[in-house]
């Protein structure tokens, strides 16, 4: 409203944030699961004199420097960027609440790059006592940097006591309760879990790459690496814990409420079974993994991560911060709301509507205007959550129902803010986009076939 | 009464502070940013500037069948990579840290880049893999197709530069945004874009020269021929480097508008930032008059020592002359900036990142402590060449 309007053509904001997000989670969580697969593997093979195995933690350091360090941090500064672009008032409030939160995970960044670097570059430098220490720390702050972050990302679903204590005015402890919200904990058991299971599966894929490794050397690492997958089990019963902290809306969603949430829900918890059942069974058998076996898993831990990112991401609408921010980018507080239904939102949003241009638009280009201001953070024309199909067929008194009661007939849907002109407007626009507009004129069917009494 | 009205239009565009206001003290925000901000520029100025003159180095090395030059250069490049990943890491806190004071005029010049901006993402790891697959190249003998990947890390970097400077100028120019918007124009069509640029250029071979003359005082996996061509070629580098610098920073000087050049001529104890600018705008020539007395007699030990702490300091005053800029561009503009009433201090938020930060520093401190044990000069352990 306050910002240009970036327009991402077909696939919209919305899926642009998905795929940088979902590729940075599933990476990010590698490199924290790695960071304790490597500390863990190094100190049994310190305690054990496992030649082979610290021969593998020593080839597989170089990952973490290729993949997290490159790759990882790039999709994280992506994040960035694009929620700032797509979504510049959530980010900026997210920004403005949790400054040290985020500071403070910087400083456990910094130091998981410096210990990383160090662990990678330092194996025939240090005593073999203290490579373990860097590889220990980096773990520490890897992990450290995942706890801080885990309260700022399940913040926005389950604000906690956040609200009422900034109406208060007590900063200090707004901050706390919204970083420990109600999802905090159970959400930080499953990214763990996650991150584990997924370094486990790359170490059951690397040992592939690496030269001079036989059959038998790297039976003994996956059976290791698959150790690293049996915390799924844990998943089902921390699942049921997280979602008695999410309120009833959100949580029905996934449990059929929303056909796409519920589809997503299911994979990622298959993908996330079958996983765990392949690892136990790699471990009571002794069995080799095949490359091709190994990839497959890594496809599935992928596909769990997206569609488990992807329902956490969903089940948050109408809202981007539960409670006070809806996802079309207006804050649910009541001077916020009566300010923009009473003059307008065009009138406050100068880079879609210029001052100039207003008064002088037809009603269709202040339709779409409106389009921009309030629908264009979700949705696009005709691409992904395109609203050209969603609007077929309908006419102009459907188009204003559906508007004015957004909220109650779709419960995912924030309402509509603006005012009445604003509204008949959008519908206009939006009734210009109905394909039935310009096609499949009805059939004229000839009077001498109607037969008498009505039948043809 | 034209530009008056021009200006008004503009500052309607300018998108609100934000609700929750500051969660800190303004004056440590202005700390945080160009501590964090000269962090940055250390790292980014060897990342960049080490993408243009490394080759080079080595192509001439191979030329004229340097030996030594070959190796300064890939010892160098060595590095190259650590480079960008700490450039990223500590521009993190930068971001991060601008979004807090600024975020309303960054935010409005990200979206107004659009696709640029968000293409700099690719520019990073286009360069950050082709480093690796240089120096892998490198070290098998095939030169032709190492140069050509070094030509395209310098591009990326070149332009992930250039993405940046129209940031920085968009910033704090919001009297560019419309035309910008309307016009669908990507760059920020101002005076001060050309040698912003060029500043920021000349400053990383500037950098990158004097990081060579380091690497040759301290380099012990380094043979002695190499490490005197690393600390000669590095301060020649420098010199030639800082002179250029002097002549573009002028020029970046000349550019803005004659109410920010008074703001950085203030010369007033209540503006540290103008004064601290100042002072390294006079280092900058006196870093000059050091660099050469250097190249005469580039074995003793302060020869690099000095100007590595001179130039140090010209980036702190560089940096606050930046923020400088910045704050009274912006401070023109009605309730552009935060204000100290819009503090709504967390306090134990703030002692948890300061302890963090002690500590995540003393732990930093410790691992390179442990990684470079003997970090002083090279020519007490001096190796002859192979």
């Amino acid at each position: 409203m306050h910002y240009p309007a970036l327009s991402v053509p077909q696939i919209g904001g919305g899926s642009l944030i998905a795929i940088v997000a979902i590729v940075h989670v599933f990476i990010a969580h590698f490199a924290v699961g790695a960071g304790i697969l490597n500390a863990v593997a190094e100190t049994l093979a310190r305690r054990r004199g496992d030649a082979l195995l610290l021969r593998f933690v020593r080839d597989s350091s170089k990952v973490l420097i290729l993949i997290p360090f490159v790759l990882g941090a790039v999709t994280g500064v992506g994040i960035w960027f694009t929620i700032a672009v797509v979504a510049p008032r959530a980010t900026s409030m997210l920004i403005h609440n949790f400054v040290w939160g985020w500071a403070t995970e910087w400083v456990f960044f910094f130091v998981e790059i410096a210990a990383g670097y160090v662990y990678y570059y330092s194996w025939d430098k240090l005593s073999p006592r203290r490579h373990l220490i860097v590889g220990w720390i980096y773990a520490g702050a890897a992990w450290m940097s995942l706890v801080v972050i885990n309260g700022i990302i399940t913040f926005m679903l389950t604000t906690g006591r956040w609200q009422s204590l900034r109406a208060e005015g007590r900063w200090d402890a707004a901050f706390w309760y919204a970083i420990l919200n109600p999802t905090y904990w159970p959400s930080l058991v499953l990214r763990t879990v996650s991150a584990l299971a997924i370094a486990g599966i790359a170490a059951c894929v690397l040992v592939h790459f690496l030269k001079s490794y036989t059959r038998d050397d790297r039976i003994g690492i996956i059976r290791l690496a698959s150790y690293f997958m049996l915390p799924l089990l844990l998943m089902p019963p921390v699942a049921v814990w997280y979602f008695f902290q999410v309120p009833r809306f959100p949580r029905d969603l996934p449990f059929g409420g929303s056909i796409a949430m519920t589809m997503f829900f299911l994979f990622g918890g298959v993908c996330s079974a079958l996983i765990f059942l392949y690892a136990l069974g790699v471990i009571r058998r002794h069995e080799h993994v095949s490359l091709g076996s190994a990839l497959m898993l890594l496809s599935m831990a992928f596909v769990a991560t997206g569609s488990m990112e992807y329902v956490r991401e969903g089940i948050r609408k109408p809202y981007v911060i539960r409670g006070y921010l809806w996802s079309s980018g207006i804050a649910d507080q009541p001077a916020e709301l009566a300010r923009l239904n009473g003059e307008g939102i065009l009138t406050h949003s100068p880079w879609i509507a210029p001052a100039d241009r207003l008064a002088r638009a037809d009603l269709r280009t202040r339709g779409e205007w409106v389009f921009k201001a309030e629908c264009i953070q979700c949705h696009t024309v005709d691409g992904v959550n395109g609203v050209t199909p969603l609007v077929y067929g309908w006419n102009r008194e459907m188009l204003d129902i559906n508007i004015r009661y957004l909220h109650r007939l779709k419960g995912f849907m924030p309402p509509f803010i603006g005012t009445d002109a604003e509204r008949d407007a959008l519908a206009e626009y939006l009734f210009s986009l109905s394909p039935t507009h310009h096609e499949d004129p009805p059939i004229a069917i000839p009077v001498a076939a109607v037969q008498p009494g009505g039948r043809p | 009464m034209t530009s008056a009205l021009f200006a008004q239009a503009a500052n309607a565009l300018i998108p609100p502070r934000d609700e929750f206001g500051l969660p800190g003290p303004l004056w440590l925000f202005h700390i945080l940013l160009p501590f964090t901000f000269v962090l940055h520029v250390i790292f980014m100025n060897f990342a960049l500037g080490g993408a243009l003159v490394l080759p080079s180095i080595w192509a001439v090395g191979r030329r004229r069948d340097r030996r030594d030059l070959v190796d300064v250069a890939m010892t160098g490049m060595g590095f190259l990579p650590i480079a960008v990943s700490f450039t990223i890491t500590t521009g993190v806190a930068v971001l991060l840290f601008v979004q807090v004071v600024y975020g309303h005029f960054f935010y409005t010049a990200n979206i107004l880049l659009g696709w640029q901006w968000l293409s700099l993402l690719a520019y990073l790891c286009v360069a950050f893999y082709l480093i690796y697959a240089s120096q892998k190249l490198m070290r098998a003998g095939r030169a032709a197709p190492a140069l050509v990947a070094l030509v395209v890390v310098a591009a990326s970097l070149l332009m992930v530069a250039h993405i940046f400077s129209n940031n920085a100028v968009l910033s704090i120019r919001p009297n560019l945004w419309r035309a910008m918007h309307d016009g669908g124009s990507k760059h920020a069509r101002d005076p001060m874009w050309t040698p912003r640029y060029l500043h920021s250029i000349v400053g990383s071979v500037s950098v990158t020269g004097l990081w060579l003359a380091v690497l040759g005082r301290c380099s012990h996996t380094l043979h002695e021929a190499a490490r005197r061509a690393a600390v000669v070629t590095g301060l020649w580098i420098a010199l030639i480097a800082t002179v250029f610098q002097v002549a573009v920073g002028l020029w970046f000087f000349v550019s803005l508008d004659s109410s920010l050049q008074r703001s950085l001529l203030t010369f007033s104890f209540s503006d540290p930032r103008s004064m601290l600018w100042a002072l390294a705008a006079v280092g900058g020539i006196v870093v000059i008059a050091v660099l050469w007395q250097s190249v005469q007699t580039p074995d003793r030990p302060r020869s690099v020592w000095l100007p590595v702490g001179l130039l140090g300091f010209v980036l702190v005053g560089m940096s606050a002359g930046r923020e400088a800029v910045r704050i009274h561009a912006l401070a023109q503009i009605p309730n552009a900036l935060y204000q100290p009433s819009d503090v709504r201090l967390q306090s134990t938020p703030l002692a948890m990142f300061l302890i963090a930060l002690v500590l995540g520093l003393g732990v930093v401190a410790m691992l390179l402590r442990w990684m470079f044990p003997r970090f002083e000069p090279s020519h007490a352990h001096s190796k002859t060449a192979p």
